[in-house]
């Protein structure tokens, strides 16, 4: 019995170390999203939402640890612990806790690139998060053994030195509640006239002052952004790093550049009609609500460049959206080409010839695509 | 002097109707939500009828749980308790059963009238006017009779129960009547009579407030009534109770814009909302502290007892809501979390925690009561409360599993800047967690079907007790208070005036909220281009609230980078001034609809609603067959035209009269463009109307910016 709560104590001792330097790098983690949130003047990061999520559950831990350590204390002493085992124990935690704070720190370190949509921070405070909610969990078990052993209707609980729940709501002992009763019997009910919990009132002090600040800041001092302009700083910001990868990548592609690509080339085109240009164009081109694309003719013109151009732009008014913000330049690289591959397959039910006949003459079109160019970027600025 | 002792009764029978009703209705409600969540995983089981669609069983559902089986708790609390702590009768007893009759009426006729599509388009409010004229009649009676009690009491000084008994019905009067206001078309059609930013200011107002004063208010009178009856300990603190009934009255109504978080409300508004719910968070958990100080002292019986199970649980699940949101409304949670299922996470918290376990609680209590005997059996009351337990865990993490996974599908980008996923993407990811929810729904509710049987056996072990007799003094005429009466107590003697504080207090936000965004110009700046709906388009749009479509589809892109690519630029106050009722939505489990207007054929619309999956494959949206076959009611363009004028939408005078010619002239060209894509149908469809609705869809802005540039 004594050796399993030996066991348990050190146990608790180690969770107990676990969550300082939890809490500590949780602090300098949050520098980082915060640092480049206010550069950016954008208050949220979902790195940001991990972190308030982890320190709220911090929190708790904080409040459970205390709720553990009266219940350990109450514990030990009704069972006469000897005094030679509260000796030991800051020495066992001061060793875990040395070890496990070194622990902590391996952690960041194991970077590497996020499979998923988290950042690193992201993964970062996620593991912190299960941590946190494990030893949530451990914690509430050992509550319940400790008080369980020693149950809290017996009474005993009250006559020992308040404990730190009560002294954090400021509770009466049980047995001078009648001194505080304020005498109401409504149907039965008494009510006693216990003070509003400190931290209650603290609180509420708090979100009060929260409020102020909060109107303060979005509208007489203009320090927080209205969210047009973080949108408008989102945005540029995209754009920044969009450049920034366009010249990074060697094979950036436009209306301009883009060749016909051999097959073998646009196996990735193939797939992106079939999932979602079949739906208005037909499984194999034939044409449905769409035109056909298998045939000569062409409503905005044949060439690669066109048809790049009208997957890229659309063309609002007949109902083609433009795909430029659901498909990478590369991509709609290969789908045109893959579009281009299909003329003269003769599927079955081919809708009937819509547009011009083109032949492949490149020298008239070109004009064309400018035209169209101006014509389609116009309607997509709105 | 006055110690001759006075005989009366407590009538028993009045609550036991109540109480059937409410669980009655309760299962009926808590059916429904499982059938319409079965339905968004398979489309198939809106079986092609109108009447069994999502977006017409929705509303039916909301509003069951909410009015019937809440609503119904709300007054069994109150028949019984009211007169126990006052000690004295109800006022009326014929009051009492008009009171009865005429809710359980006007839910039949809700859920008939929204099953047969007669809705006003705003949640949690949807009922037609004769409906709603009803309901204030029926409020008014239920009013008199409380109040009526109140007056002819034998106990001086009012107990916290009945202030917020007094608080609900006061705010809940004024809400509805706001919000109801609304300019009748025909016998079952009307429209909000606020547009765009100003309907929706006010919708949320009152939505929120709905889930104030009827789901949490009257919930926390019952709190204070039969928890400490059943934990047999006194309330902790009075002090307390003054603190937290006061500021959450008067902060409640402040917070309805958090609703309304990056939209175009003004952000003045939006952040009174955000302000005022932080503040919120200590006056709600002022009633959760309350709650569970009392049970100290008594948590061994907490142990054993299944009424103080369900009590605690539900005043936790009840601190747990009112912490998460104000949470939610802060702006960068808000971002995630409105639209999103997190939302329908939060509010099923509150309603199958709060709400539906603190009704459990107290009908394990009050049906051995008033039946003189034990309860059947504790044990099956204790596998109620764990498969409640387990239903609301299954019902919740699901939810929020599935928002945080599409918050993540639907702001990721690629290296280059695109959208990472399609709508439809986001769609199939959350179609697992969609139906693990109904799972939990199902669960929850055999643990109803459980309770159903057991309160059954009890009443047929017991006798029923009609009525009980009491005794108590008559109130002394010239009552002198003691000079060491605390100064509240004055308040608790005088129910008029604790009724006018309350109206005062929770006027205040409604006050400084509404009226400056309908009177202050600035607030919805105006768009010249922005044109009424032609007379099809309005035709279509009524169709498009008929159907429920807002039940999953938002009309109001935030101005996220996200949304905009996604769906368009993000929606401007003046875009919306001829919209009565707005349709802004709260849920996106299809796409936003704001800016559908063009971006797709005539014909893809049209195959769209007759088969959805054939032009979206994967989709969970019903098909919309009879919209092919009826007729559009062109009999009642003209008087559609004429309230819309009216309330102030621009049509010439006398449009009315030829609007059917415009009607059908759009009607010829959207029939000509289907013809193309070897579409026939007859011009007269009601399909046709919606499908010129939509296409109407955010178009008048988009034209407008390319004539300027």
């Amino acid at each position: 019995m004594k050796k399993s709560n030996l066991l348990r104590y050190r146990l608790i001792a180690s969770l107990l170390m676990l969550i300082m330097p939890l809490l500590s790098t949780g602090q300098t983690d949050q520098n980082a999203p915060v640092a480049t949130a206010n550069k950016a003047l954008v208050p949220f990061d979902i790195d940001t939402a991990l972190f308030f999520i982890a320190v709220t559950l911090a929190f708790v831990i904080l409040i459970l640890v205390g709720l553990l350590r009266s219940a350990i204390k109450f514990h030990f002493n009704s069972k006469k612990w000897n005094d030679t085992m509260k000796f030991l124990l800051p020495g066992i935690m001061i060793t875990m806790s040395y070890q496990l704070s070194n622990a902590q720190q391996s952690i960041p370190a194991a970077k590497g690139s996020a499979p998923f949509i988290f950042s690193t921070q992201g993964w970062f405070m996620l593991i912190v998060i299960v941590i946190e909610l494990y030893v949530l969990f451990s914690i509430t078990k050992w509550l319940k053994q400790f008080t369980g052993i020693q149950t809290f209707e017996s009474g005993i609980v009250k006559k020992s030195q308040a404990n730190l729940w009560d002294k954090i709501n400021a509770f009466k002992p049980m047995e001078s509640e009648a001194s505080i009763d304020v005498g109401h019997d409504y149907d039965g009910i008494r009510e006693l006239d216990n003070i509003t919990p400190p931290w209650f009132v603290a609180a509420f002090a708090g979100t009060i002052l929260f409020a102020a600040v909060y109107l303060y800041r979005y509208h007489v001092a203009y320090s927080a952004p209205s969210q047009i302009k973080e949108y408008e700083i989102a945005v540029k910001e995209a754009e920044l790093r969009k450049l920034e990868d366009l010249k990074s990548q060697a094979n950036f592609v436009d209306e301009n550049t883009v060749t016909l690509l051999k097959e073998g080339e646009y196996e990735e085109g193939k797939t992106i009609f079939k999932a979602t240009c079949a739906v208005c164009h037909g499984n194999n081109g034939q044409g449905l609500v769409g035109p056909n694309m298998t045939d000569d003719y062409w409503i905005h013109g044949g060439s690669i460049k066109d048809i790049f151009t009208t997957i890229k732009y659309g063309v609002l008014d007949k109902g083609m959206k433009s795909w430029k913000d659901d498909y990478s330049p590369n991509q709609i690289a290969q789908l045109a080409s893959y579009i281009k591959s299909l003329r003269g397959t003769n599927p079955p039910d081919q809708k009937a010839p819509q547009g011009d006949l083109y032949k492949e003459v490149p020298a008239p079109v070109a004009a064309d695509t400018t035209k169209m160019k101006t014509d389609s970027s116009k309607t997509n600025k709105r | 002097m006055n110690t001759q002792l006075e005989t009366f009764h407590y009538d028993n029978k009045m609550p036991r109707l109540f109480a059937m009703a409410t669980i009655f209705w309760g299962a009926v409600g808590m059916l429904l939500g499982v059938v319409i969540a079965c339905q968004l995983v398979f489309p198939a089981l809106n079986l092609d009828l109108s009447f069994l669609t999502y977006g017409r069983v929705r509303p039916v559902h909301t509003n069951a749980v909410i009015f019937a089986f809440v609503g119904n708790g709300i007054f069994t609390a109150i028949y019984y308790s009211l007169p126990r702590l006052l000690k004295t009768s109800m006022w009326s007893q014929r009051l009492s059963k008009i009171h009865f009759w005429g809710w359980q009426t006007i839910i039949v006729l809700a859920a008939v009238t929204l099953l047969a599509g007669f809705t006003t388009g705003k949640e949690y409010a949807e009922l037609e006017w004769p409906i709603d004229i009803l309901i204030t009649l029926i409020w008014v009676v239920f009013g008199i009779n409380m109040f009526g009690t109140i007056l002819t009491r034998r106990e001086r000084h009012l107990y916290v129960a009945i202030w917020f008994y007094i608080a609900s019905w006061v705010t809940v009067a004024m809400l509805h009547i706001v919000n109801s206001m609304e300019f009748p078309v025909s016998l079952f059609k009307s429209y909000s009579w606020y547009a765009g930013v100003q309907d929706a200011l006010v919708q949320w107002w009152y939505g929120h407030n709905a889930v104030a004063f009827f789901l949490t208010t009257p919930y926390l009178g019952l709190m204070y009534y039969f928890l400490p009856k059943a934990a047999e300990r006194p309330v902790y603190s009075y002090r307390l109770s003054i603190v937290h009934f006061w500021s959450l009255i008067f902060i409640y109504i402040w917070a309805g814009p958090h609703h309304l978080l990056y939209t175009a409300l003004p952000e003045w508004a939006q952040s009174l909302g955000t302000a005022f719910s932080i503040m919120l968070i200590l006056p709600s958990w002022g009633g959760m502290l309350n709650g569970l100080f009392t049970l100290r002292g008594a948590w061994d019986k907490v142990r054993e007892d299944p009424v103080l199970k369900f009590f605690v649980v539900a005043v936790t699940c009840y601190g747990m809501s009112t912490f998460e949101g104000p949470m939610m409304s802060l702006k960068s949670v808000n971002a995630i979390s409105h639209y999103s299922d997190w939302t329908v996470a939060h509010v099923h918290i509150g309603a199958l925690g709060w709400n539906g376990f603190l009704t459990f609680g107290m009908m394990y209590w009050l049906i051995p009561k008033i039946y003189k005997t034990e309860l059947f059996s504790k044990k099956l009351a204790s596998t109620h409360f764990w498969i409640g337990t387990l239903g609301i865990i299954l019902y919740a993490i699901p939810m929020y599993w599935s928002a945080f996974r599409s918050y993540f599908m639907m702001k990721s980008f690629t290296p280059e800047g695109q959208l990472q996923y399609q709508f439809m993407d986001i769609v199939q990811t959350v179609m697992p967690f969609y139906a693990l929810r109904a799972l939990g729904g199902l669960i929850y509710l055999t643990g109803v079907i459980i309770m159903i049987y057991n309160l059954v056996k009890t009443a047929k072990k017991g006798s029923f007790v009609e009525s009980e007799q009491a005794q108590a003094a008559p109130l002394e005429k010239n009552y002198i208070a003691a000079k060491t009466a605390f100064w509240h107590s004055i308040i608790e003697r005088k129910p008029v005036l604790l009724l006018t504080l309350s109206l005062i207090l929770v006027g205040i936000g409604g006050l400084v909220e509404l009226v400056p965004t309908f009177l202050i110009k600035s607030n919805v700046p105006t768009i010249a281009s922005v044109k009424p709906y032609t007379p099809l388009e309005l035709q279509g749009r009524d169709i498009y609230i008929r159907e429920g479509c807002y039940n999953c589809h938002s009309q109001m892109v935030r101005p996220f980078r996200y949304e905009v690519m996604r769906f368009g630029d993000y929606s401007k106050a003046g875009e919306f001034v001829y919209d009565h009722p707005f349709q802004w939505g709260s849920k996106r489990t299809g796409p936003d609809l704001a800016r559908v207007g063009g971006k797709y054929p005539d014909s893809w619309h049209f195959n769209h609603l007759l088969e959805p999956s054939s032009v979206s494959p994967g989709s969970n949206m019903p098909r919309y067959p009879w919209l092919f076959e009826t007729p559009i009611d062109m009999a009642s363009t003209n008087s559609k035209i004429h309230a819309m004028r009216k309330m102030g939408v621009p049509y010439a005078d006398g449009y009315e009269a030829i609007a059917n010619e415009d009607l059908k002239k759009q009607a010829e060209q959207i029939n000509t463009n289907l013809k193309g894509d070897k579409i026939a149908i007859p011009s007269d469809r009601e399909i046709i109307s919606l499908i010129a609705y939509l296409q109407r869809l955010g178009k008048d802005v988009r034209t407008s910016s390319t004539v300027k540039k």
